[in-house]
């Protein structure tokens, strides 16, 4: 399993938890206060409860039902409301996925057999994400057809506003994915996030719009 | 004291009670059973609001029946220039169509919601394609407003009304089966209004 962009460091707000879907597997994101970011099984090790409802205490994540809660890091339950002095099994523990930042954004692998990450520019700047309604090959397909430099399965280049553009795809669903878009640029990038948005949405508008 | 006509699962009653909230303001509640015994339909009820809807606010002789109403009246009246930024017209119009994007989304996300857990009869799958379509568009709005260092739908450096009309339809979209996860920067807001002192809960909705 390769790493995949599921965010952009910017989504990883303070005291957030960011959800994602990556292959069909639901993922809690969250990033401690020492910078830490956690990907995790969106679902609560105690009754299933997605961990994306809970709440970031900063150092550890709190399941919104019964509020165990699950260390930074280790993803170790290290507290149980209803048992404050008993010991805890070693064993309680958030099921925790590879996760790497990189050039701005936030890569995920489902499993440990991890492939390296594509190569990004040093000084990128991220923009909107764009979920769409098809599936990542249908996607890929669709930005090979148009014209965009393949540098990957996933990964195309293009030129927009005098800027390298790299929009990853993310496979979510299997009927679903997001583009994660990168400008090999340093300042000013909000005219160019601007005109990305604007130009990605009528791509999306023209792909849902197909059958 | 203000009085106030609602249903404990409304998310336009709970609109106005989350303001009532931050305002610190006291008020009488006056429960109204939507369902299952429709009692905002019954006559008694239809003398106070005509269109039959929820809630209504009783202020001396002042009755207010429309959300944007009850919001736009308590902020001029009791919100300071906080949240009624009389001298700023293009503020006040900002916040107008704020006022009219949440009647659109109680119009779908919010109908989706109702006919679901009410089973009332309605067109789910055009209410929650709308629903889409308003949900990407605050998306995007916030997602600039957030790369202009600015945390609510109207520009500026506090939330208006626009902000607490819009919230409830939207934090509980997944009630009527209108997942969240594809709106990050709405996902990001809605922990920062959960976040504004003073701010309380109902059913369905959780706090910071
Ligand atoms: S389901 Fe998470 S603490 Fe019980």
């Amino acid at each position: 399993m390769s790493y995949h962009p599921v965010a952009s460091s910017r989504d990883l707000a303070g005291r957030h938890v960011f959800q994602a879907c990556l292959l069909g597997q639901d993922i809690a994101l969250w990033r401690a206060d020492d910078g830490t970011v956690n990907a995790w099984e969106n679902r609560c090790p105690h009754r299933g409860v997605r961990l994306s409802l809970g709440v970031n205490l900063g150092d550890r994540l709190m399941c919104r039902y019964h509020g165990w809660r699950y260390d930074s890091g280790s993803g170790a339950c290290s507290h149980i409301p209803a048992h404050p002095e008993g010991p805890i099994p070693a064993t309680l523990c958030a099921r925790r996925f590879p996760v790497i930042e990189a050039g701005g954004l936030v890569f995920v692998a489902l499993g440990d057999d991890t492939a390296a990450l594509p190569t990004l520019p040093e000084t990128a700047i991220p923009l909107r994400a764009l979920p769409v309604g098809r599936p990542a090959e249908a996607i890929a397909a669709a930005l090979a057809g148009a014209g965009l430099a393949a540098a990957g399965p996933l990964h195309f280049a293009e030129t927009q506003g005098g800027a390298t553009v790299h929009l990853l795809i993310q496979p979510a669903s299997g009927t679903t994915c997001v583009i994660h878009g990168l400008a090999d640029m340093s300042a000013e990038a909000l005219p160019l996030q601007r005109h990305m948005s604007r130009l990605m949405e009528s791509r999306r508008r023209a792909w849902e719009a197909r059958p | 004291m203000i009085a106030l006509h609602d249903y404990d699962l409304s998310a336009e009653g709970y609109a106005v009670r989350l303001f009532l909230a931050l305002l610190g303001l006291d008020y009488r509640l006056l429960p109204v059973e939507f369902y299952p015994a429709r009692e905002h339909e019954g006559e008694e009820f239809r003398a106070l609001s005509p269109m039959a809807s929820l809630p209504v606010l009783v202020d001396g002789d002042l009755v207010l029946t429309e959300v944007a109403g009850i919001l736009s009246y308590l902020a001029a009246r009791h919100g300071g220039a906080d949240w009624y930024p009389a001298g700023d017209a293009a503020q006040l119009g900002r916040i107008g169509d704020g006022l009219a994007l949440s009647a659109r989304l109680a119009a779908t996300a919010g109908a989706v919601r109702l006919a679901d857990g009410m089973m009332l009869p309605l067109d789910g799958a055009a209410a929650r394609a709308e629903a889409k379509r308003l949900l990407r568009v605050i998306d995007e709005r916030l997602w600039f407003g957030e790369a202009a260092g600015d945390d609510w739908l109207c520009p500026g450096p506090r939330p208006s009304i626009a902000d607490i009309a819009c919230f409830p339809h939207i934090v509980l979209a997944e009630e009527g089966d209108i997942p969240l996860i594809d709106y990050p920067a709405i996902r990001r807001w809605l922990d920062r209004v959960r976040r504004l002192p003073g701010f309380v809960v109902m059913p369905g909705v959780f706090g910071a």
